[in-house]
């Protein structure tokens, strides 16, 4: 694995946006950069694809675990979440995907940093626009990335799974490029797949006394939405979720593995698995190096890194009430001064693409920057 | 590993009120984003005279918004405008964007009508309601009128919330 640095397309802008990319640049910071990429070989993209699909299998032994032995409180997940997740696991509600995020420097096994299971982004970038951005600055060459037709694939086994998952409402934050870019991705994929889909804001979804409603009083019988499992039940229509009949992609269990308590469970289920670091829900002694994460966060937000018992380095945000875990401090590697997360794709039960984040702090962001890949 | 040649695009195309497939062969209901576009497909003479007719609609008939906000939530950033103050009442008015038009006898009225495309790309003809959103009164002012009973907005509120000094106006949902 190394950082190849090099030119971008002249015409890269007009390219992406071709495609529909117009979240590529957030604050007027390039967000999509390809003025270099990442090289692996064939070895380490196994590696990564290997520990991906292993650790999806440890996650659903995790979240039986968490059902069977009522752990619930550990991950701050209420009344009505354990309904959902007891009801939802039992019935097998289909997943559609998933990103884990690993520590890789192309040595030893990827490490597990957490598993953004509920609402992954980056997705479109990783599925599209680096394919795109790979055919024409190296056709020759290789890239860990069939998330496409895993994808239109996924969504046939979900329909034919035969339970009303034909017809689909999606659903994100409007406005917002990133998500709606994401949302409008995933509907394409679905459609190619025979689904008929409608979408609408989360903010537009109605409730009636009986069921949801879409903004034109179409009911909503099944759902993907590309809005975290805790902002819906801690909202004032999350009280419905159980009563309706709602059918959501991600499902309900789902919830058990983007919560970070997940780290600590996988740890104690599975100790020295070697894709795992340690992780606990008290905090360590002082004079171990570790990183502190809320239960419920994304982006980074409200994570720090301790080390020698003080703040090494740490990102605000609103997060953290629900609690804490504590993982042991696994650097990220560092190329020409960028930290490098990999992201390994999962569609369904298959790890399916590989898309990396770098930044300059050595917590990745949500404006960390996505670089493209290839292998040879 | 690798994929098949065909890369999606996010681009629904709202120029097409038919299927995308059938697009080349419906030349008469194409949306027309322009004279010049219209051109392509039929005379000079008409495309004026349409085009004309359906700036007049727009004018008249467009779905208008008390909030530049309410409007760019369903018709996309940037995509509203200032609506005249067509009775020279103080209340100022948000309206979508022109975003084209379509020939008379492809929709076999009477007259050309104007086309916007909301925020997802899909279009929509003339003044017609869109969603929970229905005119009122005459003059195209638009009040939200959802069924009795139905309460909305029981969603995103997380999210709706300023995540502080960043600028940011929504908290990301994303990870």
């Amino acid at each position: 694995m190394r950082r190849v640095a090099g030119t971008a397309r002249p015409d890269w802008a007009a390219r992406v946006e071709a495609l529909g990319f117009d979240f590529h640049t957030i604050d007027s910071a390039p967000y999509w950069d390809e003025s270099a990429h990442y090289e692996f070989s064939l070895a380490e993209v196994e590696a990564v694809e290997d520990a991906a699909d292993e650790l999806h299998k440890r996650c659903l032994d995790a979240v039986e675990h968490v059902v069977r032995k009522n752990l619930f409180g550990k991950l701050a997940i209420g009344e009505t979440g354990r309904c959902l997740v007891r009801e939802t696991w039992e019935r097998g509600d289909p997943t559609l995907y998933g990103r884990f995020d690993f520590a890789f420097d192309g040595n030893g096994p990827p490490k597990l940093l957490e598993y953004n299971a509920d609402t992954p982004t980056s997705l479109f970038e990783a599925s599209v626009i680096q394919w795109q951005w790979l055919e024409d600055r190296f056709p020759g060459a290789d890239q860990f990335n069939s998330l496409h037709e895993g994808l239109v694939e996924r969504w046939r086994e979900i329909v034919g799974a035969g339970s009303g998952w034909n017809s689909l409402h999606f659903a994100c934050v409007t406005p917002h490029a990133e998500d709606e870019g994401t949302t409008r991705y995933l509907m394409a994929t679905a459609l190619e797949a025979g689904v008929s889909t409608k979408l609408l804001g989360m903010q537009q979804i109605g409730w009636n006394g009986r069921v949801f409603v879409d903004h034109e009083d179409d009911v909503i019988e099944r759902l993907f939405k590309l809005y975290p499992w805790e902002w819906l039940l801690r909202e004032e229509f999350g009280q419905y979720l159980h009563a309706s009949s709602l059918g959501l992609i991600e499902p309900a269990w789902k919830m058990v593995l983007s919560n970070k308590g997940l780290l600590p469970l996988l740890w104690e289920l599975f100790p020295d698995h070697p894709n795992l670091l340690q992780a606990e829900f008290e905090p360590p002694p002082a004079d171990i190096p570790h990183v502190k994460k809320p239960l419920l966060g994304r982006e980074g937000a409200n994570v720090s890194i301790v080390r020698d018992g003080a703040p090494l380095a740490s990102a605000d945000g609103p997060y953290g009430a629900e609690g804490f875990v504590y993982q042991v401090y696994q650097p990220l590697p560092e190329f020409a001064g960028n930290h490098a997360v990999v992201g390994a794709w999962m569609v369904g039960d298959k790890c399916r693409g590989m898309g990396l984040r770098e930044d300059a702090s050595p917590i990745t962001r949500n404006t960390s920057r996505f670089v493209p890949h290839l292998f040879r | 590993m690798r994929r098949s040649r065909r890369v999606a695009t996010l681009l629904f195309s709202g120029t097409c009120l038919v299927s995308l497939a059938a697009c080349e062969e419906a030349a008469d209901l194409r949306v027309f984003a322009d004279v010049q576009d219209c051109m392509t497909q039929h005379d000079e003479n008409t495309c004026m005279q349409q085009f004309a007719q359906a700036r007049d609609q727009h004018g008249k008939e467009a779905p208008r918004y008390a909030e530049k906000a309410t409007c760019e939530e369903l018709y996309g950033e940037g995509k509203c405008v200032p609506a005249n103050a067509a009775s020279g009442g103080t209340q100022s008015w948000f309206m979508p964007a022109l975003a084209g038009f379509m020939l008379a006898r492809a929709l076999g009225g009477p007259t050309a009508q104007p086309v916007y495309t909301d925020r997802s790309g899909y279009a929509y003809v003339g003044g017609r309601s869109w969603g929970a959103y229905q005119a009122q009164g005459r003059g195209g002012a638009l009040a939200r009128t959802p069924d009795a009973g139905t309460s909305r907005g029981g969603f995103g509120q997380t999210a709706s919330r300023s995540s502080g000094s960043n600028g940011s106006s929504s908290l990301s949902s994303g990870s």
